[in-house]
This record gives C-alpha cells, sequence and structure tokens, in this order.
C-alpha cells in the first residue's frame, strides 16, 4: 500500500530574468519521489497562452544528483487535471533538494512603456512516497538494551 | 446497497482573502475515499485558490496545495473530473479537517460565494485505482 506526501516548493519571481534559488529540505519520512510537476501558481495574467515563462533545473539529494530540467509555461485555459510527470527517484533522509529558476518572460521594449512586470508565482510539486511506521511496536523492541540491563 | 457516494462539503466564503477551516464525517456506510473535486463558481477563482486537506489525522494535501490540481475545466469528461487518490484512503466515519484559502480578490469575485468540495465515497474494500 502506498502512502504519499505531497512537497510543495514555492518560488517568487519579482523582476525580469532573475535567478531564483532554491533550497528546500525535504521532510524525514519520505523515501523516493515518484512524481513531479511545476506550473505557474499566481500573478501572470495573459490573454494567450505562454510556451515559456522560466527555465527549471532541480537537483536531488544535497547536490549529488541532477534529475530534472523543464520549461515552465502559463496556460490560459482551464483544461485537464494537470498530470505528475512518473519520477523514481531515491531520497536520503532529509536531504536538501536544490536548483535554480530563471525568469525567460521576453517583454518587448514598446510593452515595457506602459506595462511593469508583474510579479508571480510559481510552484514544484514533489510527490513522495514514504513508509508509514508499524503502529504495535512493544516498547521492550524499543528498549531492548534497557531490557536486557534489567535482567542482571 | 449502493456501492457509490458523492459527499458534498459546502464551504462559505464571506471575505476576499478569507481562510476557512471546515471539519465533517465521512459517511459511514462507505469504505473508502476515492477521488476528489472541488467546484467554484467562477473557474478564474482557481487561481492562486488553496485547499488543504487531512483525513484521520493524517496529512492528505499541504495547505498550500492549490485547487488547480484538483478541479478542471468544464469541457472535461465526467469520468476524468476527479483527482483519484493513489493511495487507499479509509472513509466508514472518518474525520476529514480542511482549510480552503481564498487568494484574494484578483477577478472581482462576489462575495460571499459557496465551495463544493465532492468526496467520492466508494464501498468496495478490494477498490484500487
Amino acid at each position: 500500500m502506498r502512502n504519499i506526501r505531497y512537497c510543495i516548493i514555492r518560488l517568487e519571481v519579482t523582476h525580469p530574468g532573475q535567478v531564483v534559488e532554491i533550497s528546500q529540505r525535504l521532510p524525514m519520512h519520505v523515501n523516493r519521489c515518484t512524481g513531479y510537476l511545476s506550473r505557474h501558481t499566481q500573478g501572470i495574467i495573459s490573454g494567450s497562452d505562454l510556451p515559456e515563462i522560466g527555465l527549471l533545473a532541480l537537483e536531488f539529494n544535497s547536490r549529488k544528483q541532477l534529475y530534472i530540467n523543464d520549461v515552465i509555461g502559463f496556460q490560459k485555459d482551464i483544461g485537464d487535471i494537470p498530470e505528475y510527470l512518473d519520477v523514481d527517484i531515491p531520497l536520503m533522509n532529509g536531504q536538501l533538494v536544490t536548483g535554480y529558476y530563471l525568469d525567460t518572460r521576453k517583454i518587448e521594449p514598446k510593452e515595457c512603456s506602459h506595462k511593469v512586470f508583474a510579479p508571480y508565482k510559481v510552484s514544484i510539486y514533489l510527490r513522495c512516497d514514504y513508509v508509514k511506521p508499524d503502529k504495535d511496536v512493544r516498547s521492550s523492541a524499543i528498549h531492548t538494551t534497557a531490557a536486557g540491563a534489567a535482567k542482571y | 446497497m449502493k456501492n457509490h457516494k458523492f459527499q458534498q462539503i459546502r464551504i462559505r466564503i464571506n471575505t476576499s482573502g478569507e481562510s476557512v477551516r471546515f471539519t465533517v464525517e465521512t459517511d459511514k456506510l462507505y469504505a473508502i475515499v476515492k477521488a476528489i473535486h472541488v467546484s467554484l463558481p467562477d473557474s478564474r477563482m482557481l487561481v492562486g485558490t488553496s485547499l488543504g486537506l487531512k483525513i484521520n489525522g493524517q496529512e492528505v494535501f499541504d495547505d498550500a496545495h492549490e485547487v488547480r490540481l484538483l478541479t478542471c475545466g468544464n469541457q472535461v469528461a465526467p469520468n476524468k473530473k476527479f483527482f483519484h487518490f493513489e493511495e487507499r484512503i479509509e472513509a466508514g466515519g472518518s474525520t476529514v479537517e480542511g482549510r480552503f484559502t481564498d487568494p484574494g480578490n484578483l477577478y472581482k469575485a462576489k462575495y460571499p460565494y459557496d465551495v463544493k468540495v465532492y468526496l467520492w465515497l466508494v464501498n468496495d474494500p478490494q477498490h484500487k485505482r
């Protein structure tokens, strides 16, 4: 049986061409990342879809493995429920997810004269599996040394 | 007895940027929560809206989990409108605690409005996705 925890990394882009560094520690109990999804969350208002607003690179296990490179876009219409990209990344306990997000939105000079760059947010969702601890752990199993010492 | 039920949870949002906690119990006659769907009055209000969910004290979604990942547009086929849980989530009178957060008055939403969260309950103990 699977136990899933969705870990969310939220990024805020405040100026054009900004590089946002990512460094977030995952919860200790998750042991495998099985899905990845990232998307624009808030801020951009556009009458059409934007195929690229930024680039994302993600490394796992404290920079030991570069696993994900992605182009982030903006979708105007609400369509299907977004699906996770299936990945299979073993996670070491409590290690960092690191990387960067680079804003690549192109604002034409003409547009700049009357429009101000609007800050926006991007969210990265990691679907992680974890193992539930057994509920019926006997106290003697935990304190084996103490139990052993009590005999003598 | 029926094998499926769509349990509705209605949440009233009164003001812009409001964050509302709710607690309900799932129907005792159904064993498993199979899927979830969130319905809002205007699809533009999906941007930045979030829903946190705990069932039986177990976190299913963080409070910052976007509603957009749990819902879809009107043109989507009925059977694909729900977000299916990949893990097994027990129903049978489980306590559902949640927090719905309105992102603020971005699209001149009319307040108050009602959010409807639908839990798809099934009765098949062998249920798999």
